[in-house]
């Protein structure tokens, strides 16, 4: 788009106003509460590192300004959340990868190790039942064979 | 410029106000003028800058090898000020129609010229505006465009060719060619 471009014209008559005198102060007040040393690793807490120039992506990934809200004098840093807090909000990323191949992982554990044996089928037969009550054996030679026909 | 912008910034880091105060002068007004165009709003603009100085302060990882501290600190107020659309969209929905429903020849006769344009640009998607604002009002390449909204630069340049190409329908009739004598 070159310089004589209408639109060009057109967008340069929207100015933005100046920053206010009294976003200075607040910006000042913010810079002693956060050095002031009660207020230090309050902030410290508050604010992890994002790593690379990129900040936008890396503040965004790393969460780093989530728990931050505006405040009139930047007097945020005495208000550190407590170590249960800061558990309870505590976020881990994962890429999906990793944990698709955990979860296949444990999938295939379960399968192998832990899943319990199906029981072992029973072969239909017959089932032999002996009662042996008063049984006595027959004393050699004193069995006798008797014909029911007659 | 980049060695003294991160000269400062150490020394603010080990509490020396003074260093502090000349690199947010040095800074604060493209920052605060990034952040009024993105969410028209003085006050909003106000809190984001107040963040992102506060951001830069402590740990927040300035590396001058890779890029001016101008473009840095535009990526911190670009993600305060999607934090705060993503906010205001739950409340919202309606952000787009504010100049499509409108008779723009009727804005023009009734409205200022540059209220007209804020408006066209408000009305654009927050990836193209960002895009837009970054490149005609901040006269930042499209590399450097690309390193703060951590897109390539074929997808920053389709960006602003969608923007122009919404912003001169809507804008159609503060575009059209003037009758001789009559443009001021």
């Amino acid at each position: 788009m070159s310089e004589n471009d209408p639109l060009r014209a057109a967008l340069r008559a929207w100015t933005a106003p100046e920053p206010s005198a009294a976003l200075d102060e607040r910006v000042r007040a913010g810079f002693r509460a956060a050095r002031a040393p009660s207020a230090a690793g309050a902030l410290d807490s508050l604010r992890p590192a994002p790593v690379g120039f990129r900040a936008a992506r890396a503040l965004s990934a790393a969460g780093a300004l989530d728990s931050l809200r505006p405040a009139p004098v930047g007097l945020r840093a005495a208000r550190a959340p407590s170590a249960w807090m800061r558990f309870w909000r505590a976020r881990v990323s994962v890429p999906v990868p990793a944990l698709a191949a955990v979860l296949l992982l444990v999938a295939v554990v379960w399968l192998v190790e832990i899943r319990p044996a199906p029981p072992a089928l029973r072969q239909p037969g017959l089932v032999t039942r002996l009662e042996a009550t008063g049984f006595q054996p027959l004393p050699d030679g004193v069995a006798l064979v008797e014909d029911v026909r007659q | 410029v980049e060695d003294v912008d991160a000269d400062l910034l150490a020394r603010a880091r080990l509490g020396d106000e003074a260093a502090f105060l000349t690199l947010y002068r040095r800074h604060r007004t493209p920052a605060f003028r990034f952040a009024y165009r993105l969410t028209s709003s003085s006050a909003a603009a106000e809190d984001i800058v107040q963040e992102c100085f506060l951001a830069l302060l402590d740990r927040a990882a300035f590396d001058a090898k890779q890029g001016s501290l101008r473009t840095y600190l535009f990526g911190i107020v670009r993600h305060l000020a999607w934090k705060r659309s993503r906010l205001l969209e739950r409340e919202t929905e309606e952000i787009d129609d504010r100049v499509d429903g409108a008779d723009p020849l009727r804005e023009v006769l009734e409205s200022e010229r540059a209220g007209v344009v804020e408006r066209a640009v408000a009305a654009l998607p927050l990836l193209q505006r960002e895009a837009l604002i970054l490149f005609e009002y901040e006269d930042l390449s499209l590399e450097e465009i690309a390193g703060i909204t951590g897109a390539d630069v074929g997808a920053v340049k389709a960006r602003l060719f969608r923007a122009r190409e919404a912003l001169r329908r809507r804008l159609a009739p503060l575009l059209a060619p003037c009758p001789e004598g009559s443009c001021g």
